[in-house]
């Protein structure tokens, strides 16, 4: 059965060209991050593993920076900082978005009223003033970098997953559940939850790549972990050498666009599985 | 003009208004480590030093009373005083709020006109080459970290072609370059950077406004009248499907705040997003939540003006 599920489901998915391109990316860059250790050249931060500002060579493929260090390794090492850090606070603020959406939907009513209107706060702080106001008092480090961004990221996923259980609250299936006598909590999380699914997940890789970008943005602006790399940290870090070294600039800012561009085609081939009736 | 919608909405943003404050109050006090010591330092001050300041900051108080005086003093205007350049919170922000203003409203038209004309371009021929490329642009304009974007941008046009200044708002010496002229030429790749999010944004939304009203009744009556397709497509349904892209670009502001932040370090553009990192690094907490607490208020009401104006140039909403 489950088999022949993701078989139906990729039958669709490959219907999306750029859908495959991105889920390809998306794999080299996992690949990448997992085996990191076994591709780099150096250890993460080495300096002087070279001289300063090598061009791209057979020895550093990618070239050195400032102090020396091979920007290939360097990027690879990155690649898990940036590829972990979002992940975790996706996931975190999806099972907080969740639970909050879910309930407020349910429940409507007074309950419903305070949740939205907590969300509208988080609508009109622009996001990267939240993020660097919290990283800056409670410390730059990579527990509190995924704290802040799940904090952004739960009421956009609550609005959505909220929008789903009003209208699946209203079907047949969920009022004989409600007659014949089964709790909230299980209607909740056995009958309404597991149907919006297809919406959390296409939402999961859209909020991954905006996850992304405030990570980035947040070491870039020198408010990461500078303990370990990012590809934020490397652009940081690249804004005074412009002149000696583009390549400081372009590989890791690629290396970004190139991940965030994947998770967004990769959510749009989702979409197409999920929601059919939203393709053309 | 329908009132009861206007104070309806009024009403609403109250709470929001509200949670700000609150937001801002809980995550000084929140904040870990005695909130004295993030004024007068950790090195300790001698203790009648530390009192005196515990007194001035009314730290003393209890937290609700302490709240209070915050509401008070932020309903005054009184934003306190930043202790390192010395100067009112209030007329800091004030001074430093034009340059800000001015990348905004640069990057919004941008990005407004830029996104509107390939969203409309696209549009006119739904699902033909020209309407995947035109959604491809902007795939890859929103994917595009900003930042980067205007890094790139600087060592093409500045450093290597040497055409664009490099960062700032103006040139130490004019030469006989005219001040509007010096001024547009360090507008012109902050614009660009942070207007071409929006841009991205502002085309995928007027082209599936644009496919949407081309699909109702009122179309297919002017197209059985037998109005040219022209016609029926620029003055009929261009129209309104712009209208909403108002209210569209309106909930996009918090977020183009936000790029203002980083494009204004990338370019050291003197605005309020380089006025908040110094504040960051320096850790001077009263300017850093006046400006929390100006940026987010602005965005509230900013949105409200937009909406109240949406409504008054939509009467369909106005009637509901």
């Amino acid at each position: 059965m489950d088999v022949l599920k993701i078989k139906n489901f990729w039958k669709i998915f490959k219907q999306n060209k750029l859908g495959v391109v991105g889920l390809i990316i998306l794999l080299i860059f996992v690949f990448l991050a997992i085996f990191a250790p076994l591709l780099a050249r150096f250890p993460s931060l080495t300096t002087g593993a070279g001289e300063a500002f090598l061009n791209p060579s057979f020895k550093h493929l990618l070239g050195t920076d400032n102090l020396g260090r091979d920007l290939y390794s360097e990027l690879l090492f990155g690649a898990r900082i940036t590829l972990v850090v979002s992940f975790i606070a996706v996931i975190t603020s999806t099972v907080v978005g969740v639970l909050f959406g879910s309930i407020a939907g349910y429940y409507g009513g007074i309950i419903d009223s305070i949740l939205m209107r907590i969300t509208e706060i988080f609508l009109v702080i622009p996001p990267i003033f939240l993020a660097l106001v919290l990283v800056a008092i409670f410390g730059a480090n990579i527990t509190n970098m995924i704290i802040v961004i799940s904090v952004l990221s739960w009421p956009q996923t609550a609005r959505l997953v909220r929008a789903e259980i009003l209208s699946l609250k209203e079907r047949p299936y969920c009022k004989a559940a409600i007659a014949t006598g089964e709790s909230d909590f299980k209607i909740i999380f056995s009958e309404l939850v597991p149907n919006t699914m297809t919406t959390i997940i296409v939402n999961l890789s859209l909020t991954q790549a905006t996850a992304i970008l405030i990570e980035s943005a947040l070491s870039f602006l020198g408010f990461g972990d500078s303990s370990m790399v990012s590809w934020g940290l490397m652009l940081n870090n690249a804004q005074e050498f412009f002149r000696q070294s583009w390549f400081m600039v372009f590989f890791p800012g690629m290396s970004i666009f190139l991940v965030v561009l994947s998770l967004n085609l990769v959510g749009e081939g989702l979409n197409d599985v999920f929601n059919p009736r939203r393709k053309k | 003009m329908n009132y009861s919608y206007l104070v309806k909405r009024g009403i609403q943003i109250i709470p929001v208004v509200f949670g700000i404050l609150i937001i801002s109050f809980l995550m000084i006090h929140l904040a870990p480590g005695d909130a004295v010591f993030m004024f007068i330092g950790e090195s300790g001050a001698d203790p009648e030093f530390e009192a005196a300041i515990r007194t001035r900051l009314g730290l003393d108080k209890s937290l609700f009373e302490q709240f209070i005086l915050y509401i008070k003093g932020i309903f005054s205007g009184d934003l306190g005083r930043s202790f390192v350049l010395n100067e009112d919170v209030s007329k800091i922000i004030f001074d430093r709020a034009i340059p800000t203003i001015i990348l905004m409203l640069s990057s919004i038209s941008f990005g407004a006109i830029f996104g509107i004309l390939i969203g409309v371009y696209a549009a006119s021929k739904p699902y033909s080459m020209r309407d995947n490329i035109s959604m491809v642009i902007a795939l890859f304009l929103y994917s595009l970290p900003n930042f980067w974007l205007g890094q790139m941008l600087i060592i093409v046009f500045s450093v290597n072609w040497g055409l664009l200044p490099v960062s700032g708002m103006e040139s130490m010496i004019l030469g006989d370059k005219s001040f509007l002229f010096d001024r547009f030429t360090h507008l012109v790749l902050p614009t660009i950077t942070l207007g071409s999010t929006l841009a991205a944004f502002v085309m995928r939304f007027v082209r599936s406004s644009m496919i949407d009203v081309l699909g109702q009744d009122y179309i297919l009556t002017a197209k059985s009248k037998g109005l040219s397709e022209r016609k029926i497509f620029f003055k009929h349904a261009l129209k309104n499907a712009l209208l909403p892209v108002i209210t569209y670009i309106g909930l996009r502001l918090g977020y183009m705040l936000s790029g203002a932040v980083v494009i204004e370090s990338v370019f050291g553009w003197p605005g309020l997003g380089l006025l908040m990192l110094d504040a960051l690094f320096e850790r001077d907490y009263p300017l850093i939540m006046g400006l929390f607490i100006v940026i987010s208020l602005s965005v509230t009401i900013i949105t409200f003006i937009v909406d109240i104006l949406y409504t008054y140039l939509d009467p369909r909403i106005r009637l509901k």
